[in-house]
């Protein structure tokens, strides 16, 4: 049923883009997408097939008696399996075939027969199965994330850009590292914990940007931001277990809970994992929506309208908010991929069974017709994504012309 | 219409702001955090390189391996400064041993995406037509995978040695870097001299090599540090998963992978090479920005 | 004479940079009565634009302001938030240079049109959409129905400027301060847009002030024109009179300096030498003194103050020691040609050129 609407909602989509942009432009960035898509997920099949082990591992292989290619199988099937069960997996999945049948038979059997095969060859369990179960957890989780850093980025952009052009209250440069400093000397004599001493100082460099205004407050944001994309997902995302999950006791690592436990349980399930792939796609959208802001900031069009007597707010909201959040929208799709690496990471670090964490096992045990799918899809999901933006954009604002240079 | 006077006036203007761009006490600020990233990654590179030649007889390393029945997951002290890990390893010495692999890794596979990324956006921007669509189409298939699964992928379905770690993470830079340059070649081959130069027939090859490469090489130096810092991450993940080059090899993120087993008595497994990873990427992607706005007048002016 | 709907006093503006304050304007002072055009004519880098934002209380977040403003008897300075939020836009208005960014690109005219109306005034939506067709109509964009719909860049430069003008009257302002309305357009549409506001300033009895660095359009257009330059008005005076009887040389230069079609055809443009001052570390003296045909040792030390001599009439005043015209004057030159260079150093025959 879901499918069936999710289908009608992307025709009427690409009807209103034919419509509005073209049908030759719509079926140039289509085709340009699916050929991509084809070679992304050919690309994936031939490296499998190119990579079965090395010779004398073949050669033992035959000595067993199974095919010379039945390396992936032996592995999926675990140390006990039997000859025949390795010469069924080794028939099942088609690796005595050449490349070309290889990818036909994946493809055929993921577009025509609608069958995502098997999540664990082993014990049978298939992938629709294993996806109805951890998908919704990962999907939870972007969906959380990104609404979290939009919600931190947008205001923090915003106010980042109008300070900028600002005088601020002249507060002297010195006062924010000497009160860092004082805070520090304080807390390590005090015997504060060093996760709290850090949340402390930040607070406080907060609230001393945030008074003193003006160019100041904005590069300190913009460094902060700087700070945040340089820390890698997995440093935050241990630190902040650390903080929130064994040093106190915040946050449990109690699992996962669905909807249906009541959204409070819901929430308390998955905040921290959210919070730090938020974090971590923070200060992209931040810094992004900024300096496009502060560019927007100096056109005469802004001169204008301040000339005019529209308020302040107006003019940011109004003015230089809107051409802004275009940029903002292509790179929320190009995030996509940044999103998909953070989630094996978080689920990782989390231990939350999504399909980060999936894949993860799923490659420990060479399932490689499952990561092929699952690559798939992603890439699918990816190409497709920013195709629409991609063509939206154009179809939303008519002074862009289609531009295939970039 | 034109007025002399006015132009006149316009040329002092843009001369009056260079002045008061480089006039003292503008830059100074930034050039102090300039020099702390620098003298950061100097610092890091060169006791890693020590380590690497001395080993042991430097009288701050000891074996990241031996054992220490006295600091059993000892914090931070004056004698081991990064602390000790559940053997009373000394973590300082396994983190200035883990270097080596993630530092190295990282300017390998920086220098590999800017040899062969570089010169595929080169000749794909300039001489464009069928070069330039397969360059794009290889840039478009590679970059729609997301970076970690496909160096997850590459290991698994090969072997953690360190030549395919550096293979995986290449296939990460050279589109990626390939897409940069190329950008910015279509920019300079747009400029006047270029087309100059073409009129005056001299040889594309040579117009490429003489006019172009020079114009794109502050790009391409600006992030060729910013590749490596995003390049030391993706390691550092790697080997946080436990994906990367096989033990016993030590790096960063295997240092940090230990910490958290038992992370309530070795927190300062995590937070020291966290912090140290954080600075280094942190330090490399400054300079870059920094490089960037000074080689980018229009960045610059804002 | 009628009301007085501007007067300045003594206005200052700095800018503090990194490299150290800066002077963009400098003590002007001047008054305009209602319906009248006042034009500000001066070189790029004059310092005509920061006084015309100053005037519309547009300046940027470094700038500092000092001297007082009025505007239709209202000092702004004594202005309540509350009154100051519906002040500038309404009582006063503004036309920018450039009407290609003038524009939000991504905003439809007719919503650009009626946010001021909307905002200000408090109409009703279909009111404003009304008032903002009316606008159109008035000056003269044809088929205003179908533009109100359209995005700027569907228009042409012309039109943009039209409908920017529009967009300044929107809220029917008493004071109009047209910065280089024209600069960006062709020559040919240059006319048609001065003769519209000249037309909308009759109609509706608006003061304007018109920035400029054509002394020709100023001729045309003004009644009474201030020469600026380096921050600090030269020579001012009715139009007539200045040209009439010029006295200050750089006057003189800028007119020199532009295509006079009173003159013969082949007359040679003598455009003037040197550079503005450094307004970050502005000469002790008169700031046209280096580039000066009459500069005289006491022009480098000392800066002349904006006054009426004798000879001309009573609002008719020049800033200079050794006024064109004048004896004095006269001899400046002559002493300055003799010696083939003026008091600041510059070679006589480059200031002066091949007339010589």
């Amino acid at each position: 049923m879901l499918f069936i609407l999710l289908l009608i909602a992307f025709a009427a989509i690409v009807a209103w883009i034919v419509y509005s942009a073209g049908p030759i432009f719509a079926l140039k960035r289509f085709g340009g997408a699916l050929l991509v898509l084809v070679l992304v997920t050919f690309g994936v099949s031939a490296m499998l097939s190119f990579t079965t082990g090395d010779e004398s591992t073949k050669q033992a292989l035959e000595e067993l008696g199974v095919s010379r290619n039945a390396q992936p199988c032996v592995t999926a099937l675990g140390t006990g399996a039997s000859v025949e069960n390795v010469n069924e997996c080794v028939e099942d999945r088609g690796l005595d075939k050449n490349v070309f049948a290889q990818y036909a038979d994946w493809a055929k059997q993921l577009v025509i027969d609608r069958d995502l095969g098997l999540a664990f060859y082993k014990n049978g369990e298939t992938l629709s199965d294993t996806m109805k179960q951890r998908l919704p957890r990962t999907a939870w989780l972007f969906l959380y994330s990104q609404l979290t850093a939009l919600f931190l980025a947008v205001p923090l952009g915003i106010w980042s850009a109008y300070q900028a052009g600002r005088g601020g209250r002249g507060l002297p440069k010195w006062a924010l590292p000497a009160g860092v400093g004082i805070l520090l000397l304080i807390g390590f004599f005090s015997g504060f914990r060093l996760t709290s001493l850090f949340a402390i100082v930040i607070a406080f460099a907060a609230v001393y940007s945030i008074f003193a205004g003006g160019r100041l407050a904005d590069n300190n944001t913009n460094f902060l931001a700087f700070a945040l994309l340089s820390i890698p997902v997995f440093v935050l995302g241990e630190t902040l277990r650390y903080a929130f999950a064994i040093e106190r006791d915040i946050y449990q690592l109690t699992g996962y809970q669905p909807w249906s436990e009541g959204i409070g349980e819901h929430l308390k399930s998955i905040w921290l994992p959210t919070l730090v792939l938020g974090l971590a796609a923070t200060p992209v959208y931040l810094r992004l929506l900024r300096a496009d802001m502060i560019q927007n900031l100096q056109q005469d069009f802004v001169s204008v309208a301040k000339a005019k007597g529209m308020s302040n707010s107006h003019i940011l909201l109004r003015h230089v908010l809107r051409p802004s959040t275009v940029t903002l929208i292509t790179v929320l799709g190009l995030n996509i991929a940044q999103l998909v690496n953070g989630a094996i990471v978080v689920e990782f670090i989390y231990d939350l069974d999504g399909m980060g964490s999936y894949l993860i096992a799923a490659f420990a045990r060479r399932e490689f017709f499952a990561v092929q799918t699952i690559v798939a899809l992603v890439a699918a999901l990816f190409i497709l994504t920013n195709t629409l933006i991609d063509v939206l954009y154009t179809a939303v604002d008519p002074r862009v012309k289609a531009d295939d240079e970039r | 219409m034109t007025n002399v006077a006015q132009e006149i006036a316009v040329e002092s203007q843009h001369a009056a702001e260079a002045q008061a761009a480089s006039a003292p006490g503008a830059g100074k600020k930034r050039n102090v955090v300039f020099s702390l990233a620098v003298a950061w990654l100097v610092l890091v590179v060169v006791l890693v390189l020590l380590g690497w030649i001395f080993g042991e007889s430097l009288p701050f390393l000891r074996d990241p391996d031996g054992i220490n029945q006295d600091a059993l997951n000892a914090g931070p002290s004056w004698k081991y400064p990064f602390g000790n890990a559940s053997f009373g390893e000394d973590v300082f010495s396994q983190v200035v041993e883990g270097g080596r692999i993630s530092l190295f890794v990282g300017f390998a596979v920086t220098a590999i995406g800017i040899g062969l990324g570089g010169g595929m956006g080169l000749i794909a921007g300039y001489y464009r037509g069928w070069v330039d669509s397969l360059v794009r189409l290889i840039i478009n298939v590679t970059l729609s995978i997301p970076a970690l699964l496909l160096v997850i992928f590459i290991v698994t379905i090969r072997n953690q040695e360190l030549t395919t770690v550096i293979f995986a993470l290449s296939l990460l830079a050279i589109p990626a870097l390939a897409r940069i340059v190329r950008a910015s070649t279509l920019q300079v081959a747009d400029r006047e001299f270029v087309k100059a130069a073409e009129v005056l027939g001299v040889k594309r090859s040579k117009i490429l090599l003489r006019e172009v490469l020079p114009n794109v090489m502050p790009t391409l130096v600006s992030f060729a540090f910013l590749t490596t810092g995003i390049i030391i991450v993706v390691e550092g993940t790697l080997s946080f998963l436990g994906l990367s080059v096989e033990p016993p090899t030590l790096t960063w993120g295997k240092v940090i992978a230990e910490g958290r087993i038992k992370f309530a008595d070795t927190p300062h497994m995590v937070a020291m090479p966290g912090l140290v990873i954080f600075l280094t990427v942190l330090s490399l992607n400054f300079v870059g920005d920094q490089l960037l706005k000074r080689f980018d007048i229009r960045e610059a002016s804002l | 004479m009628t009301e007085t709907m501007l007067k300045v006093e003594n206005l200052a503006v700095d800018f503090s940079t990194p490299a150290g304050n800066l002077r963009a304007v400098d003590g002007v002072s001047l008054e305009l009565a209602e319906g009248e055009t006042y034009a500000i004519v001066g070189e790029s880098g004059s310092g005509k634009s920061v006084f015309s934002r100053t005037l519309i209380n547009l300046l940027a977040g470094n700038g500092k302001r000092e001297g007082s403003i009025e505007i239709g008897g209202r000092d702004i300075d004594t202005l309540s938030k509350s009154e100051a939020k519906h002040f500038f836009g309404v009582d006063v208005a503004m036309v920018f240079q450039d009407p290609m960014t003038s524009l939000n690109p991504v905003k439809r005219i007719d919503a650009q049109l009626m946010e001021a109306m909307r905002y200000h005034l408090k109409v009703s939506k279909s009111e404003a959409r009304e008032r903002a067709i009316a606008l159109l109509k008035q000056v003269h964009i044809p088929s205003p129905e179908q533009r109100m719909r359209q995005y700027p860049h569907e228009l042409s430069g012309g039109m943009r400027q039209r409908v920017v003008i529009a967009m300044a009257l929107a809220c029917e302002p008493r004071l109009l301060i047209a910065d280089e309305p024209t600069t960006a357009l062709d020559v040919t549409v240059q006319k048609s847009i001065l003769d519209l506001l000249d037309e909308l300033r009759i109609e509706r009895k608006m003061s304007m002030i018109l920035i400029t660095h054509d002394l020709g359009v100023a001729r045309g257009r003004a009644d009474r024109i201030g020469v600026m330059y380096a921050g600090r008005l030269m020579e001012v005076g009715k139009t007539d009179d200045l040209f009439a009887d010029m006295r200050h040389p750089y006057t003189q230069a800028l007119l020199q300096s532009i295509p006079n079609p009173a003159k013969r055809s082949h007359t040679r443009l003598q455009p003037i030498p040197g550079r503005p001052p450094n307004l970050l570390d502005p000469p002790q003296g008169c700031a046209f003194a280096a580039r000066c045909r009459h500069a005289q040792p006491d022009c480098l030390n000392a800066k002349p103050v904006l006054e009426g001599t004798s000879g001309g009439s009573d609002d008719h005043r020049w800033a200079c020691f050794h006024p064109v015209g004048t004896p004095d004057g006269d001899a400046a030159l002559k002493a300055n040609l003799e010696a083939g260079a003026n008091a600041g150093g510059m070679s006589m025959k480059e200031i002066v050129g091949e007339l010589v």
